[in-house]
């Protein structure tokens, strides 16, 4: 096998190896840690590092350390040959990758319908407090959706429209810049492209754990409690029992948690604003550390003389 | 120049030819061409070897596709496409696209939050005890109550 096929089997391994071994952890405290917060914000935070840094810990570490430790340390005629374990996970990371990506363009590509067919369907809406621009369409179920992460759109049911109050639907526009302030639908693309790896049931848990969350944070960036639990209540009867919104989205269900939010709404109605996240500049001083010490000759020979170990393990 | 296969190595064109009869792709060609509506003994006189029936039965299996408007005029009906031959390759480009993203949980997905994405059976009898709930929670804050 020439160095480069050499390397980037054993590059995918890492990444495989890494990824599921941390995403073992995660799930395994994922129940705790998640559940121990009683801010919203704070759980889809937490929620959403556990199902991605697994994957950016195996990309981290596949491409900035045995990577450069492969390319720097390996002769360049070797003919070393890997063993069955590094060929097996580099199948693995090599189909979790492509999985990912498939999904990712696959949401891009449905995302892009979705919009230009609502739009093209929909009449342009002057909404005070709509966190984008926003139109009103004809839709069987009562829609208020933002749609897309660069140039989201909002899109809301003429029925909905009608039906609520001005305080109501002030809390409805209210939430949904929530969703546009949180960035949760560019967090909803990076949990489709974090390869499921070694488990694929596990991660889809995870992923709806985060939605019902962000959910949650959304209400509570409200500040109106009482008129969005109305607003629940009032757009929940537009629709007839047993039915969904027709686009893939509710493939992902989060139907039951409707009940569970106008409670927690109405027990709390003027909730708190809550908490940030870590500042942009802890994460900076995390990655240029890691780069750092990544860089250094000494810790790369450790690495290839370890990757060295793997690649020739049965 | 690059030129864009999928579903089996055949292009977007080679993909609506299947799902249109050959018969079909000829009439809707040539009513393309003609860039406005016709009727079915006007076709005709493009295909001489048909009988009026075949020609008839392919005029209206088009039109159940929905590829071909018409109009009552007289006795006979006009017919004209629906849409022009891009529209139709974008329309055939766009669902073997999607059919290659698959279906299922797996399936390519929207990426959107809903306020309300789904009321199950059993909210439905819950409507009534959250609005009461609301409606005391007012009442409540109307008496100055925390």
């Amino acid at each position: 096998m020439n160095l480069a096929l050499l390397t980037a089997c054993t590059a995918l391994g890492v990444f495989a190896g890494v990824t599921g071994l941390a995403s073992l952890v995660a799930w395994a405290v994922a129940g705790r840690w998640a559940a121990g917060s009683r801010d919203a914000a704070r759980t889809a935070r937490r929620l959403f590092a556990l199902r991605v840094l697994p994957s950016l810990m195996g990309l981290v570490l596949a491409s900035g350390l045995a990577l450069p430790a492969f390319l720097l340390f390996e002769p360049r005629g070797t003919l070393e040959t890997p063993g069955w374990t590094v060929t097996v996970l580099a199948v693995a990371g090599a189909i979790g990758i492509a999985a990912g990506l498939r999904r990712g363009i696959g949401d891009w590509w449905a995302t892009r319908r979705l919009r230009s067919q609502w739009m093209r369907g929909g009449r342009p809406l002057t909404l005070a407090g709509a966190p984008a621009p926003a139109y009103g369409i004809r839709h069987p179920f009562p829609v208020v959706s933002v749609v897309g992460i660069l140039h989201p759109r909002l899109f809301v049911a003429e029925q909905v429209l009608e039906a609520l109050s001005e305080p109501e639907l002030a809390a409805v526009l209210a939430h949904e810049t929530g969703h546009v302030a949180a960035q949760d639908n560019l967090k909803r693309i990076a949990l489709r492209l974090a390869p499921a790896v070694p488990w694929l049931q596990a991660a889809r848990r995870l992923e709806e754990r985060w939605e019902q969350a962000t959910e949650e944070a959304a209400d509570e960036r409200t500040c109106a409690g009482l008129e969005l639990a109305a607003a629940l209540v009032k757009t929940a009867r537009l629709a007839s029992a047993g039915s969904r919104i027709d686009v893939p989205a509710a493939a992902l269900h989060r139907g039951g948690a409707l009940a569970r939010r106008v409670r927690r709404l109405i027990e709390a109605p003027e909730a708190v604003p809550p908490s940030s996240g870590p500042g942009g500049w802890m994460w900076g001083i995390g990655l240029a550390a890691a780069a750092g010490l990544a860089w250094s000759p000494l810790l790369l020979a450790s690495v290839h003389a370890l990757l060295e170990h793997l690649v020739h393990l049965p | 120049m690059a030129q864009f296969l999928m579903r089996g190595f055949r292009r977007p064109r080679a993909v609506m030819d299947s799902a249109l009869g050959s018969l079909e792709r000829q009439v809707l060609e040539r009513l393309w061409a003609l860039d406005r509506e016709a009727s079915v003994r006007e076709l005709l006189e493009d295909f001489d070897t048909l009988a009026y029936t075949t020609l008839m039965t392919t005029v209206d299996r088009l039109f159940k596709k929905r590829l071909l408007d018409r109009r009552r005029e007289g006795r006979a009906f006009l017919y004209k496409p629906r849409v022009s031959p891009e529209q139709l390759q974008r329309g055939v480009a766009a669902d073997v696209i999607d059919s290659l993203l698959g279906s299922g949980p797996e399936a390519a997905r929207p990426l959107m939050s809903t306020f309300i994405d789904a009321v199950e059976e059993r909210d439905g009898a819950l409507l009534d005890e959250l609005e009461a709930l609301i409606r005391d929670r007012r009442r409540g804050r109307g008496r100055g109550e925390p």
